[in-house]
């Protein structure tokens, strides 16, 4: 007999339920803002806090709606986009030089593990400007080519570049990689 | 041959569970940190951040963090590659983050040629000659699988077929979860953060494989084209 596992997807209502915010559809008339019923919050300790009380020790600035003493919170109106994407094929590429106006890549394929290793040629019109910064020899980005169908039905052909980010390298990272390597370094040459 | 067509409804999600600040989830702390772009961060919407819960909109990804549970999903495509770059970059960051036990997940959707084949496709799941005795027009509503993915570290993998929830009649939905236990990957002292990300970026894209590979394998043996 299986169970649900603790690391599945779940749906908002759910997901509020299960950080012990049970929070019902209701709406302020007087604003139309969403409030939270005067229940149990989130945490750990829950079973021996009631809202209340953890509302007054929260750091988090609330707006309080007129005529109600509880923090406002605002769930977006759909949890995900709507326009649908069809995605015909998928690279995964890797900046091999960078010219005048253009750059050159080489491709893996995505959609099809299987098939070799391409090159192609991107025009640097094709990138968006917060990613041209990120535009340079090894820089790893992502090409799709499909259609979208915004929420009119209308179908565009799409052809997509999104460069990949990585976190910033801060000297407390670098540190941590040091170390690191030194204990691995210690532990393989200890085995040898 | 029945036939059954791929949907454009696509999910794909990266859940944690451990010890999390909600509060450090703001789209400021991703775009200083160069995880988003700054115009991602300028179009965020945030429902709220604090330091129970937090749940922010970004363009291509929706993340929800309470103490003990973090979730960024996406069900746009194009993003799935960037969701696991995101998360990955993340809790590279924040390496001393507790993390107990993590799971991928992928949801997808399909819709059958005609309601007979829809529903032959459900006999063929849950044969319902064990409750034609008890009940009165038996049907499927849900039916979850649970096994282990070849070369894969996790400690379980489950299938779950199911009709459709959100689209129209005739279609079924597959979720794919798989879950990691770290107290059973941790072999030193490295800290758990640290070891989810590493086990993250080598069964990602595996993983989504591996969703695309089950559910034509199922397909297959039911004897439905899927398209």
């Amino acid at each position: 007999m299986t169970t649900i596992s603790a690391t599945e997807a779940i749906e908002d209502v759910r997901f509020l339920d299960d950080a012990e915010a049970v929070l019902e559809n209701k709406t302020n008339p007087l604003t139309g803002d969403w409030v939270l019923p005067p229940k149990r919050f989130s945490g750990s300790d829950s079973t021996s806090e009631s809202f209340d009380e953890k509302n007054k020790r929260s750091d988090s600035k609330s707006v309080m709606a007129e005529g109600y003493s509880k923090p406002l919170i605002k769930l977006p109106p759909g949890t995900l986009p709507r326009e649908r994407v069809k995605v015909l094929q998928q690279w995964e590429c890797v900046v091999t030089q960078v010219c005048e106006d253009s750059f050159l890549a080489e491709l893996a394929d995505l959609t099809e593990p299987g098939n070799p290793l391409e090159l192609a040629e991107f025009s640097f019109e094709e990138v968006s400007l917060d990613d041209r910064k990120l535009l340079e020899v090894e820089a790893v980005f992502y090409w799709c080519i499909g259609y979208t169908t915004s929420k009119s039905g209308q179908v565009q052909r799409i052809s997509e570049i999104r460069f990949k980010r990585s976190p910033k390298w801060t000297r407390a990272l670098l540190n941590s990689i040091d170390k690191r390597s030194a204990e691995m370094y210690e532990q393989f040459s200890g085995d040898s | 041959m029945a036939t059954a067509t791929k949907s454009d409804r696509q999910l794909s999600s990266i859940v944690g569970i451990g010890s999390f600040n909600p509060a450090i989830f703001h789209p400021i702390w991703f775009e200083k940190n160069n995880l988003i772009a700054p115009s991602e961060c300028e179009t965020a919407d945030i429902s709220i951040i604090s330091n129970e819960v937090s749940v922010v909109k970004f363009e291509s990804f929706l993340l929800k963090s309470t103490t003990d549970r973090f979730s960024i999903e996406s069900d746009d495509i194009r993003r799935f590659q960037p969701l696991c770059d995101l998360v990955v970059g993340t809790f590279t960051i924040l390496e001393h983050t507790p993390v107990v036990a993590f799971g991928m997940n992928n949801h997808q959707e399909f819709v059958f040629d005609s309601f007979d084949s829809w529903n032959n496709f459900g006999h063929n799941c849950a044969p319902k000659n064990l409750w034609n005795l008890s009940l009165l027009e038996p049907g499927m509503r849900k039916l979850t699988i649970e096994g282990r993915r070849e070369n894969s570290k996790s400690q379980r993998i489950q299938v779950t077929v199911e009709p459709s929830k959100k689209l129209e009649d005739n279609a079924v939905q597959f979720s794919l979860n798989e879950h990691y236990e770290m107290a059973q990957l941790q072999a030193d002292e490295t800290p758990t953060a640290l070891k989810f990300v590493e086990i993250l970026q080598d069964s990602w894209q595996g993983f989504l494989n591996y969703s695309d590979e089950a559910i034509s394998s199922v397909f297959k043996a039911a004897e439905v084209d899927k398209q």
